[in-house]
This record gives C-alpha cells, sequence and structure tokens, in this order.
C-alpha cells in the first residue's frame, strides 16, 4: 500500500470511532427503554429493530416509528439520537473533506503520481533540477529535439509555469527539494535509463549534494552542473563532474575569442547557438583599450583575460576598496552611468564599452551615456532579466551577455553530444587561417539555416549496420556515411568535423578515412541530414547499397525504396 | 508511558475479555448467552479495528487482520442472531444459537491471536 492510503486511514481513525461509539450507544439505549405495543403490552426493541431504526433515522430517511408508535420515553431518546448522529456524520464527512484538501494530502497524492509516470518511463531521460531562466530554457530546446526529462524545482510558482509552457510533450515534474536523496530516488535517478542530471538550482549548495548523489549512485552517468562560485566549482570538479558551468567564466570565453580570434569565436557561435552571426561580423576592428564597468564576478573574469592577452582596460566601480582594487589612472571610482566617470575612464579613446554591473538599468544607462560620447565604441552589455530582453534588443548592442542563454545553450550542445565540447576546446589551438576556411565551407553548407551537429559511436548498439560491415571486414569510409542512402551519387549536406580513436583526437579528418570498431565521429550539417545519416548507419541493405552500390535484401525493401523515390 | 498504547491495548484486550464472555456456556442453551454481551463485544471489536487503521509496520498489518477477522465473525454471528429470532419460523433454537457462540469462538481465536502479538511486541520492545 502506499503513503497516501495510510495517511487517510490515519485521518479516519477518530470519526469513525466517533460514529462507532454514537450509533452503539444509541442502539443500546433503544434497547433498554421500554416501549407499548398496539395492545398496550410492554416491550423492550430487539438489538435487530434498533439498529434498523437508528441506521434510517442517522441517515435522515425517517420512515416513522418502528416496529410500533413511540413512547414518551422511547421519543426523549429519539431527539439525543437525532442531533448526535447527526453532529457525528458531520464530523466524520468534515474530515473526510478536509483530507482531500488537506496540503500534505495533496502533496503525497501528486508525488505518488510523479513517482508512478518515472518509474513507467521507458526511454532514456535526463534530470533536470532547478526550473528558473535557464532550466526552462533547457527544457524547452531539449524537449522540441524529442529528449525526455524530468523537471524537479523548489518553487511551486516555477512548476505551475512548467505546466503552463506549451512544451511538446508531458514533462514529469515535482515541487521538492532536490537536494534529498528520496526526492532524487522518486524522480529515477537509479533508473538505468537515467543517462544523465542537470543541477541548475540557484543554490551551489543543492547543486553540490545532487552532483555527489548521482556521481555515488552511478559514477559513469554524465553530471552538469552551473555553479556560481570559484570555491564549488572546484569541490564539484573534485570527485568529477563532467562539467562544471560558470556563466561568468564561460561569456568571458565568450567575449575573449570575439575579439582575440573572432573565426574561432563565430565556429563556437554557429555550434552551439541555434541563430548565428553572419560571417562578415568578424571584421570588425576590436583591439584596443577597454572599458569594464563594474568590477564583480563578471568583470573579474573578463580582466583576467584581457590582462593574460596583454589588453589594457580601465575599471569603472563604485566601490573599488571592497573589491580590493586601489583607485589609479586605470581604476575610476563611480557607476559609469554619468558622463564624467566614463571620460575619466578615457572613453573617446577606448574601442569597447563593457556594461558588467548586476543592474540592468544601470547596464542600458551606461551603454547610452558612453554611445553618445563616442558612437564608435563597442558595446557588450550584461543583460540580468529575461523581461528586459525586448529593451536589450532595441537598445542595438553588438554582444549581449544573457547569462541564463548561454548556459543554456552551452548545456544543449553537451547534450547533443559531448565531442562537440572536445572539439570546440581543441578549436583554440587551430590557427585563425584554419578555422576561417572552416567557417566559410560551413557557411558553404548551410547558409543561414542552423547548423546542427551529431554524433556517430561504431557499436553494436546505435550503429549496428556499419558494426556488422566492419566485423566482416570490409571497408566503410566516412564518404559512405555521407552518401544519400537513396542515391548514392548524391551526398548529403555534412561535413565531419572530428574523429576519436583511442582517445586521439583528429580534426577535420579526409573524407577517404576508412572506419574502424568503436570510432566516434562528430558531423556538422543541416538537420534533415542528420535524420539521414542515423537511419543510415542502422539499416544494414541501406548501407551495403551506398558502400557497393549493389541493391541487397529482399523483394519488399526494394519495392519499398522504389515507391520511395517514385514520390 | 503512552497514552495511545494505554488506550490501544486497553481495547483489544476489552474484545477478547466481552468474546470470552460470550463463548463461555452450554453450545446448545440460549440462556448461558446473553445478547448485549455479543452487542458489545462487537462494538469494541470494531472500534480496536479502526484504531490499527493507518499502521504501517508489519506488526500493525498483522494485527489489523486478525481484529478484521474477529469483525467478521462477530457481524455474520449477530446477523443470525437476528435472522432466527425475527425472520426464521422456528425461532431461537439449539441450533442457531450453537452456530452463533462457534462463530464467536472463532472471533475469540483471532481476538487471542491479537492479544498475543501485543504481548510479543511490547516485549521485543522491552529488550
Amino acid at each position: 500500500m502506499n503513503y497516501v492510503a495510510f495517511l487517510i486511514l490515519r485521518r479516519l481513525r477518530a470519526p469513525l470511532i466517533a460514529l462507532i461509539s454514537i450509533y452503539s450507544v444509541l442502539i443500546l439505549g433503544y434497547t433498554l427503554i421500554p416501549g407499548q405495543d398496539a395492545e398496550g403490552n410492554e416491550y423492550r426493541m430487539s438489538f435487530f429493530h434498533a439498529f434498523y431504526f437508528v441506521s434510517f433515522m442517522g441517515s435522515t430517511i425517517g420512515f416513522g416509528e418502528l416496529p410500533h408508535a413511540f413512547t414518551a420515553a422511547q421519543r426523549f431518546w429519539t431527539i439525543v439520537a437525532i442531533y448526535s448522529s447527526v453532529i457525528a456524520w458531520i464530523y466524520s464527512i468534515g474530515a473526510v473533506v478536509a483530507i482531500l484538501r488537506d496540503e500534505s494530502f495533496l502533496r503525497l497524492l501528486q508525488r505518488g503520481r510523479f513517482r508512478y509516470r518515472v518509474t513507467s518511463e521507458r526511454e532514456a531521460f535526463y534530470i533536470i533540477c532547478g526550473y528558473g531562466l535557464t532550466g526552462s530554457s533547457v527544457v524547452e530546446k531539449i524537449t522540441r529535439r524529442g529528449v525526455r526529462c524530468v523537471v524537479i524545482d523548489i518553487d511551486a510558482a516555477r512548476i505551475e509555469a512548467l505546466e503552463l509552457d506549451s512544451l511538446p510533450f508531458d514533462v514529469p515534474n515535482l515541487c521538492a527539494d532536490a537536494s534529498d536523496p528520496d526526492v532524487l530516488n522518486d524522480a529515477g535517478i537509479e533508473q538505468d535509463n537515467c543517462i544523465g542530471v542537470v543541477c541548475l538550482t540557484n543554490d551551489d549548495h543543492a547543486n553540490l549534494s545532487i552532483a555527489i548523489t548521482s556521481k555515488l549512485l552511478k559514477p559513469k552517468r554524465m553530471v552538469i552542473s552551473r555553479v556560481a562560485t570559484r570555491d564549488y566549482a572546484k569541490n564539484l570538479g573534485s570527485f568529477g563532474t563532467d562539467h562544471i558551468l560558470d556563466p561568468f567564466e564561460i561569456f568571458a570565453d565568450y567575449l575573449d575569442g570575439a575579439i582575440h580570434q573572432p573565426y574561432r569565436h563565430l565556429i563556437y557561435d554557429w555550434l552551439i547557438s541555434p541563430e548565428h552571426k553572419a560571417v562578415s561580423s568578424a571584421y570588425t576592428k576590436k583591439q584596443g583599450m577597454w572599458v569594464i564597468c563594474g568590477y564583480g564576478r563578471f568583470g573579474k573574469a573578463l580582466k583576467k583575460r584581457f590582462d593574460q592577452e596583454g589588453m589594457s582596460t580601465v575599471v569603472i566601480e563604485p566601490k573599488p576598496e571592497q573589491r580590493g582594487l586601489e583607485v589609479t589612472e586605470d581604476v575610476v571610482k563611480g557607476l559609469g552611468t554619468e558622463a564624467d566617470t566614463l571620460l575619466e575612464a578615457r572613453i573617446t579613446k577606448a574601442v569597447g564599452v563593457i556594461a558588467g554591473t548586476a543592474d540592468d538599468a544601470n547596464n542600458l544607462s551606461i551603454v547610452m551615456t558612453a554611445r553618445e560620447l563616442n558612437p564608435d565604441l563597442i558595446m557588450v552589455a550584461r543583460q540580468n532579466h529575461r523581461l528586459n530582453r525586448s529593451v536589450f534588443g532595441a537598445a542595438d548592442i553588438d554582444m549581449l551577455m544573457d547569462p541564463s542563454n548561454i548556459i543554456s545553450n552551452h548545456i544543449l550542445a553537451l547534450l547533443k553530444t559531448p565531442l562537440l565540447i572536445e572539439f570546440l576546446d581543441r578549436l583554440a589551438a587551430e590557427k585563425e587561417e584554419w578555422s576561417k576556411a572552416l567557417i566559410e565551407s560551413m557557411e558553404a553548407l548551410v547558409g543561414k539555416n542552423e547548423l546542427d551537429s551529431w554524433s556517430l559511436v561504431l557499436d553494436k548498439e546505435s550503429t549496428s549496420a556499419v558494426y556488422e560491415e566492419l566485423r566482416m571486414g570490409k571497408k566503410v569510409t566516412l564518404e559512405d556515411l555521407m552518401k544519400h542512402p537513396h542515391e548514392r551519387g548524391k551526398a548529403l549536406d555534412c561535413m565531419p568535423l572530428l574523429l576519436k580513436r583511442n582517445n586521439e583526437l583528429l580534426m577535420m579528418p579526409e573524407r577517404e578515412t576508412p572506419l574502424r570498431i568503436d570510432d566516434e565521429v562528430l558531423m556538422c550539417g543541416l538537420s534533415r541530414a542528420a535524420s539521414w545519416m542515423l537511419w543510415l548507419v542502422s539499416n544494414e541493405n541501406a548501407l551495403k547499397y551506398v558502400v557497393s552500390g549493389e541493391e541487397g535484401g529482399g523483394y519488399v525493401w526494394k519495392h519499398w525504396i522504389r515507391q520511395y523515390l517514385g514520390r | 508511558m503512552n497514552t495511545e498504547k494505554v488506550v490501544f491495548a486497553f481495547f483489544i484486550v476489552l474484545a477478547l475479555t466481552l468474546n470470552f464472555g460470550f463463548f463461555l456456556g452450554e453450545m446448545t442453551n440460549p440462556e448461558h448467552h446473553n445478547g448485549y454481551e455479543l452487542f458489545f463485544a462487537t462494538v469494541v471489536s470494531l472500534i480496536a479495528t479502526v484504531m490499527k487503521f493507518g499502521d504501517r509496520t508489519h506488526m500493525g498489518a498483522i494485527l489489523l487482520a486478525t481484529s478484521l477477522v474477529a469483525d467478521l465473525q462477530l457481524i455474520i454471528a449477530a446477523v443470525i442472531w437476528g435472522w432466527a429470532v425475527h425472520v426464521s419460523t422456528v425461532g431461537m433454537d439449539g441450533a442457531a444459537i450453537a452456530s452463533i457462540v462457534s462463530l464467536s469462538g472463532g472471533a475469540l481465536l483471532a481476538n487471542l491471536l491479537s492479544a498475543v502479538l501485543l504481548a510479543i511486541e511490547t516485549v521485543m520492545i522491552r529488550r
């Protein structure tokens, strides 16, 4: 039996005992009080008649005085009986209604339903802890890709928001504290089809305990955690959390890349975010002096990178003493929203300004004031609240830092394929010319459409057809996989980015490279090509056709393909 | 001392003693078996059952089961009594009272089992 039934029974104890006691006292009373029958003889009601009378009287049906008209003494007792039984019933029914409206009872019901839905889930799913801005954005993006997930959040308002958000399918959700192992257990953390845990709560400590729980139960399962402070980042890393995301560090890297390696940055941007910038945006002049407003976590992360690159910066900070800064030529005390402070920070000579305070109104004011003083500035602004999106959009800002969007894009890339992040890490070591050539071929491939990326692991489970061919000693090359399964002369709109073999990474592998079992391949291209390729690698007949040109398989298959081509 | 335990044990033991009192006497002699005693035995047994509701322990579940058995036997006995007195043409005879008493004897066993289980549980807590 589940908790709910126990709770109801427990709460029903008092009303049931009250009903039984009152009924038994009433019945007993009727059997003891002497009555008179039609002939005037004295009689005592039997238990049978007493029970009958009390039953219909208690439920106020009222058949009259049975089996004979009552005496005055019996009527006295009946008055007592009427009122006491009505009160007993009101009390009992009231107790039942109170249970049905009870918070803890409803929570138990929801919990039970949630547990049931998670255990009956057959497909692979992710657990997303925290449904704030980032969480909701991640959930929306992964459900659009057809991936299942389970959401836990401590705030009831956010769970209500989830129910209102129009997601492509029902997402099991629970309003509870995700750092409680019991809750995680109900969310399916011990199930084999739970393939990853994403910790996005606002509390670093909660993220930490979720990550630890998952790593202890299944060390191999992927854990992604957002983190706000450095100490927790180290702590998470110490027990092997797969990906630790700090929005400020990620955006600092992103901005740093945009300034120093514009082409590499573009590749990153194209692969990570669904809407990408035009290739021409890479030509903007970005080298020179930058003004950083706000020296919090974000400002610090940026300044560290600028210093590493040897670029000069001026910091504007209202409380430099608290942040451990001394007011010098390069550190100005103030908000940055007034022209004086910006002029003191030599805004007229700067190439760009970064409005990185924790206040959206201030950031906008900085951008607007700075633009008046120097119209050629590159504007970078930090957006703290999603509601302000339209205002920031209208401000015509070159680079907008929206932490929740950055993190959710990054997480989506990780969930799509971990190879992508390995590829992007390796990209840093490549020269700009190389990146430029790559971004140009990407543009030729997809134009203005979204550049999708996916990976293939050549093993028995995910790519059975290729695995069989390779096991038989046949030769399959990368190029074979990129042919259209219905017309082998036609190539799919995609290109290989990375080949991982025995933990060695080969960037931009040649198309003629013969494949081996257990290779991992990262591809990019149109989503359409992805679905063809994923079909091809697990269909033996289609694969034989693209490799050798022979149409293997039975009559049915041939008939089907002819029909398909004839469309 | 736990008041809840006292009340609980009180009802279990009272159900047993009332049941035993009704059961005592010659099987086929209606004079030896008081209807009021059967009534009280049934009511107390019902209350004892309700008091066991919502106990999630294994012992609680067994106690609930034995108590339900006792209720069932006593209610059937009461129904037979009513039937014999009011419906049947022969009235309350030796055969009717014998089956009522034997049913209450079954309930007595179940109540006895409840009491033994209660005693065992208490001993285990002491240890």
